[in-house]
């Protein structure tokens, strides 16, 4: 299928407002069209063009290479030298280049050219003409009975001068440089310097060869059409820009407000407790808080779905071989199949959310991701509609490409929108992962900070302890062996008390099995082994 | 006796986001033990060698450290030809905050810069000593008989 085809479908499956800023692929196609037919009026098709510009570079390498050599040989051994006529007969090509200019922040291209002034010698050459004749009117020599005419040169049709013409009088050359519009030119045919070339049979002994150390005269036609391609497109690019970023802090708002709502209803047990103290050191039953019945909360519900949602790893990789970005497809499956979990595991209805508010939140939030899953494949298209325009501009025209670099950001803007979630909304739930014990990686529960600052589990301090290693297991400060009672955490065993009611609890219990155990097996019995009577 | 939780989840992340280089998988019958695969690190005489090596997590871990042996032949000072690793992390400077990813790329780590100043093949630490560049090519020449 055609890129504008699968792209104009593409864009039809993304909301208005998107699709009203993407690029106007067909568009810019007819403006292509409209500079193949600039060029052509110039005599520039695209053969022409390549041949001229491929010239030009060869000719400029060849130059700096040659140019002590070529003085010192001088015109003469050209004209006896057969092999050499055809090098004195490339120069007839004048030496085209591409420009393209952002003057005044507009894109300006144009063409710039230059052709070797002829040789004063020779008036039977069509290429040598009076310099001295600076009228303005059109050549009428008698002698030009060759080739000039067959492309209509001189005839009074064509109210312009001939570029050929124009071109070899230097002085209307410097006189309209700088006044010329940009019409005037453009309707010369450069073509014709390229297809008036002589054979070089005639040109061997017709032709001196051109004086190599004279500057050549220098031309610049404007691109009219080229120009509004380019303007055209580098307007919608920074249109696009201009949108995405209103994009993003709209996308920032219903963030922020989103968050709000789920931190409302996943509030931890103490927003409803008055007995509850963050910093107080003497609960007598550390479990007694839990979530009641009457104080609906869904923390453990959207812990769950950010918990699946992190895992997803929808949009981004965070395993160490494939690290980066996902492809819109990949995002889309992964996307997908996080719905799926979370469906699966009665999360997105009343089973588990029981707050109509996490509800409502939970589709807010899918409808984030899906909003960013959008931009995803927006952007990617447009990329790829600004790539296959620019190479179309090429192939088309022949006319090297340039450089159109669009003002993108340094991170695309569904990365940004993802880190936005990862930074403003997932942090609202700690997260278990966070407040571990590195050894036996459970919840440190009871927390015990060492001397130097780092957090472990009590149960762990305790083997460490009785194994005698001193060292502080993340700085080897010897600080293990000091810890005591007064290193117990308080406001920390609170806060996981609040926050993880039910983690701390089953840590709790299992320290204590295992505490049990231990003392067993230092009594020098087997704790599994069935007690028997004797 | 099941397994604690940080051997499964050690297991899982080994298993589902393997550091470069590096492969372990646990034997079946005993979630203990690991086959370990390590690459020869880029610029080092073992580069292009896949070496094989054995891991075991005894009772104590991580209160104590893994087991770790070299099963493929390695022309290393601190290797010796039991395959058995000078490493202090494995030894007296072991910290139970450490994991079997880390003690494993710590020993990738080691295959590009041996200390032939504290050596547990005496032989070896010698030549490494007395000339390097013909022991490197020894070691160049043991990776492509034994590691591939």
């Amino acid at each position: 299928m055609h890129f504008s085809k699968t792209y104009a479908q593409l864009l039809l499956s993304l909301p208005p407002e998107l699709r009203e800023n993407a690029i106007q692929y067909r568009q810019l196609k007819k403006l292509i069209n409209q500079v193949v037919r600039e060029l052509s009026s110039l005599g520039l098709s695209p053969a022409v063009l390549q041949e001229l510009l491929e010239y030009s570079k060869n000719e400029s390498d060849e130059l700096t290479k040659k140019k002590g050599k070529k003085r010192s040989e001088d015109g003469e051994e050209f004209d006896e030298d057969p092999s050499a006529s055809t090098s004195a007969q490339r120069h007839h090509l004048p030496h085209l280049v591409y420009e393209v200019t952002k003057d005044s922040g507009r894109i300006e291209p144009h063409l710039r050219l230059w052709v070797d002034p002829p040789s004063h010698s020779s008036g039977s050459s069509p290429h040598t003409l009076d310099t001295q004749e600076d009228s303005l009117t059109p050549r009428t020599e008698t002698d030009a009975d060759d080739e000039e005419d067959q492309h209509g040169y001189n005839h009074g049709t064509r109210p312009q001068m001939s570029l050929l013409w124009a071109l070899q009088r230097q002085p209307w050359l410097s006189a309209n440089r700088e006044g010329r519009d940009a019409v005037e030119v453009p309707t010369a045919r450069i073509s014709e310097v390229l297809e008036d070339d002589p054979d070089p049979a005639s040109l061997d002994h017709d032709h001196p060869s051109f004086d190599h150390d004279r500057t050549p005269n220098e031309v610049v036609i404007p691109l009219a059409a080229d120009m509004e391609f380019f303007q055209t497109l580098s307007t919608a690019l920074e249109g696009l820009s201009a949108h995405m970023a209103t994009v993003q802090s709209d996308f920032v708002d219903t963030l922020v407000t989103l968050s709000r709502t789920i931190a409302h209803s996943a509030h931890p047990a103490s927003s409803s407790s008055n007995t509850f103290h963050p910093h107080s050191a003497v609960t007598s039953k550390p479990w007694s808080i839990s979530i009641s019945a009457k104080a609906k909360s869904d923390l453990y519900s959207w812990r769950e779905i950010f918990q699946l949602y992190v895992e997803a790893e929808v949009f981004e990789s965070i395993h160490e071989l494939d690290r980066g970005e996902r492809s819109v497809e990949e995002s889309e499956n992964r996307l997908k199949l996080f719905a799926e979990r979370v469906t699966q595991r009665g999360l997105g209805d009343g089973r588990k959310l029981k707050l109509q508010s996490s509800r409502d939140a939970l589709e807010t939030f899918l409808e984030l991701n899906v909003f960013i899953l959008n931009i995803k494949k927006f952007q990617f298209a447009n990329a790829e509609a600004t790539r296959k325009i620019l190479k179309k501009h090429t192939k088309r025209t022949s006319l090297p490409p340039y450089p159109l670099v669009p003002r993108t950001q340094s991170t695309s803007l569904p990365r940004v929108l993802v880190q936005a979630i990862g930074e403003t909304l997932l942090p609202i739930i700690p997260h278990l992962d966070d407040y571990a014990c590195l050894i036996c990686t459970s919840i440190a529960f009871k927390p015990i900070r060492l001397s130097c600052g780092h957090l472990f589990c009590v149960r762990c301090l305790v083997k460490m302890q009785k194994r005698g290693s001193g060292d502080c297991p993340m700085c080897r400060a010897p600080c293990v062996l000091q810890a005591d009672r007064s290193n117990v955490d308080w406001a920390l065993l609170n806060f996981m008390q609040d926050w993880f009611p039910i983690e701390s609890k089953e840590k709790l219990q299992q320290n204590e099995r295992e505490a049990a155990r231990e003392e067993l097996e230092e009594l020098g019995l087997n704790p599994d082994q069935t007690c028997r009577v004797m | 006796m099941s397994l604690p939780k940080r051997i499964i989840k050690e297991t899982e992340r080994l298993v589902a986001d393997p550091a470069p280089g590096i492969t372990a998988l646990p034997h079946e019958d005993n979630l203990r033990y690991f086959d370990v695969t390590i690459e020869g690190p880029g610029g080092s005489p073992f580069q292009h060698g896949i070496f094989k090596l054995e891991l075991f997590l005894p009772e104590e871990y991580p209160m104590a450290p893994p087991k770790v042996r070299f099963l493929t032949k390695i022309y290393h000072p601190n290797i010796d030809k039991l395959g058995r690793i000078c490493l202090d992390i494995l030894k007296d400077k072991w910290s139970p905050a450490l994991q079997i990813r880390t003690v494993l790329l710590s020993i990738q780590a080691l295959l590009s810069a041996p200390n032939p100043d504290d050596p547990l093949a005496t032989d070896v630490a010698k030549h490494y000593k007395e000339n390097e560049a013909d022991a490197q090519r020894v070691s160049q020449e043991w990776t492509q008989k034994y590691a591939n």
